[in-house]
């Protein structure tokens, strides 16, 4: 049975007149991980902050697993990582002397797991804080949001900063927490890192919910790139045209490519293409950077 | 809680070594001034009686048909004490600002309250760090010239006195970093009203105190200051005024409480 680690509830934030989450609903299960899209000012920093009790939603509720993030929000910081996009950090210790004190805070053992994905994440432990680049301070704040084991991690923008390299090395930790039965939480504007480890995706306009979906579903059912070669000539772009959900249409090489969406109209599409001798017929299933730009009303 | 104090004493410790060595050395070369003061006191006290009193209050704020400067008590408070509640309450208002709406605004905030701690503990352990460092302070002030009455013939104050007039500036040194609290707590980390009303209150109130004699509407004005109700001098001389001590006390205890009420509804990096 599937476990519900986080459900949002009909969140609702305001600041003064401007509305930046506007009535959002969506879950998040145990063991998965579960990618939050959207443009700068979509609403998912406000959402991540309201989960961690930074400020506090003007409609709707948090639940992270199974408790209100109103009621005791402490109860739950100890079983999350959190990970800030803007990460600050104290600049007059050292990472070993950071751990340490987070153990104190934290009660729990935190430095031999912060010593291993140090070694990963090629972290020098000993180095003053002062004077690091983001990504050296990115990477401490990965390794103190995942030294203490958490049952969950907030993570928002996590990788940047990060090196290709070291992106790589991010991702793998990820899917190791997932094989761990804990869930991650992530908001991200790399598409690419997004559908490389993320289970399901929300993604988010303006402060609404646009979809929740499994990442394999929403590249296969958004639309498709259809790719169609001719035993002659290519088949004009008249007539194409005209059918409903058919669009970009362009002829190559004597191949016509066209973007079907998901709502065409697949038996007149059909129906056309048959009067064709078709020699070859190929689908593209969209990058996860398409739908993404397809909820924006963008071309893809 | 322990280990969020220990960070923000750590973090303060090396302002707070500067200022009780820096108030230290002030204290002790003050000190050497006073048998000069006391052999000239003749040509002083014709001096003094030349200047204008309204002069006078600029730099000493009790009352003024006292006003003896070879008095140890009233040299300890206009020469010295004033000064620390000065500069230590000005750095204090600055410390309780950042600590909190400099914290929210870059972000360090979000690092300690994503910790399992309660905003309680996270504000208390500001308001104790605090506390600490205005002790320390007051300690190294009362050490140096608790030296001074052994080394100093002519500053003739008994220890007890000196003790009980120098803790006494615990009270509007923690009244100022707890009304700093209160305005920081209940301000958007966005506004910047907060700053200029304690800076304002503080040093306007010291300023305002100076012409309180004077003109009889900031006589009733500064009452609402907290130079009004701290005088060392005249708590080494005529010992504790209750009443004195009471204000600060229920001004400490409000205005703490509106800090936490404050802090717990607070919208953070709002």
């Amino acid at each position: 049975m599937t476990h519900t680690v986080v459900s949002i509830n009909n969140l609702t934030c305001r600041y003064g007149d401007f509305t930046a989450v506007k009535d959002l609903s969506f879950e998040v299960n145990q063991g998965e991980i579960f990618g939050f899209l959207g443009p700068n000012g979509a609403g998912k920093t406000t959402t991540l902050r309201t989960m961690m009790d930074f400020i506090r939603p003007d409609g709707g509720s948090i639940e992270v697993f199974g408790i209100d993030t109103r009621a005791e929000p402490e109860a739950i910081k100890a079983r999350v990582g959190f990970l800030s996009s803007e990460l600050v950090l104290w600049e007059n210790w050292n990472g070993e002397q950071y751990i340490r004190w987070l153990e104190k805070v934290r009660h729990k053992p935190m430095l031999e797991e912060a010593q291993r994905l140090a070694q990963l994440l090629d972290f020098e432990m000993k180095r003053s804080l002062q004077g690091m680049s983001t990504g050296m301070k990115r990477k401490i704040g990965v390794i103190a949001a995942l030294a203490h084991k958490p049952e969950l991690l907030i993570l928002d923008e996590p990788s940047i900063g990060l090196d290709p390299l070291m992106q790589q090395v991010f991702e793998e930790l990820m899917i190791e927490v997932r094989e761990e039965g804990r869930t991650v939480l992530l908001s991200s504007h790399d598409l690419s890192e997004v559908e490389a480890i993320c289970d399901r995706v929300a993604i988010i306009r303006e402060g609404e919910l646009q979809t929740v979906e499994n990442v394999a579903n929403l590249t296969r059912l958004a639309f498709r790139w259809m790719n169609l070669t001719f035993k002659d000539e290519a088949a004009p772009i008249e007539g194409f045209d005209r059918i409903n959900g058919v669009t970009d249409i362009s002829t190559e090489n004597g191949e016509l490519r066209m973007r079907v969406s998901g709502d065409a109209d697949m038996d007149t599409l059909i129906k056309h293409i048959a009067q064709y001798p078709v020699k070859d017929l190929q689908f593209d299933h969209p990058t996860l950077e398409e739908i993404f730009l397809t909820y924006y009303g963008r071309e893809a | 809680m322990r280990p969020l104090f220990n960070k923000a004493f750590r973090d303060y410790r090396r302002t707070l070594l500067s200022l009780a060595i820096g108030l230290g050395a002030y204290g002790a070369m003050t000190l050497l001034l006073f048998p000069t003061l006391v052999e000239q006191r003749a040509e002083l006290e014709q001096l003094l009686d030349s200047m204008p009193p309204q002069f006078i209050r600029m730099f000493y704020q009790g009352d003024i048909s006292e006003f003896d400067f070879t008095d140890p008590a009233i040299f300890y408070h206009a020469r010295y004490v004033i000064w620390v509640l000065l500069i230590v309450g000005g750095m204090l208002t600055a410390h309780a600002l950042n600590t909190i709406i400099g914290a929210e605004r870059n972000n360090m905030m979000d690092l300690s309250l994503s910790l399992p701690v309660t905003r309680r503990e996270f504000l208390a352990a500001r308001f104790l760090n605090v506390a600490a460092v205005i002790l320390i302070i007051l300690a190294v002030s009362f050490v140096v010239f608790a030296i001074g009455t052994q080394v100093v013939d002519e500053f003739d104050v008994g220890l007890g006195e000196l003790a009980l007039g120098t803790i006494g500036g615990f009270l509007p040194l923690m009244a100022q970093a707890s009304i700093t609290f209160a305005l920081a707590c209940i301000a958007r980390s966005s506004s910047n009203w907060a700053g200029p009303v304690a800076f304002g209150y503080f040093f306007g109130g010291y300023l305002l105190m100076a012409f309180a004699q004077t003109v009889d509407l900031i006589d009733t004005i500064s009452n609402v200051f907290l130079f009004k109700y701290y005088d060392a001098s005249d708590i080494i001389r005529n010992g504790v005024d209750v009443t004195n001590w009471l204000v600060l006390i229920v001004v400490i205890v409000v205005s703490t409480s509106i800090a936490f009420w404050g802090f717990e509804r607070k919208e953070i990096g709002v």
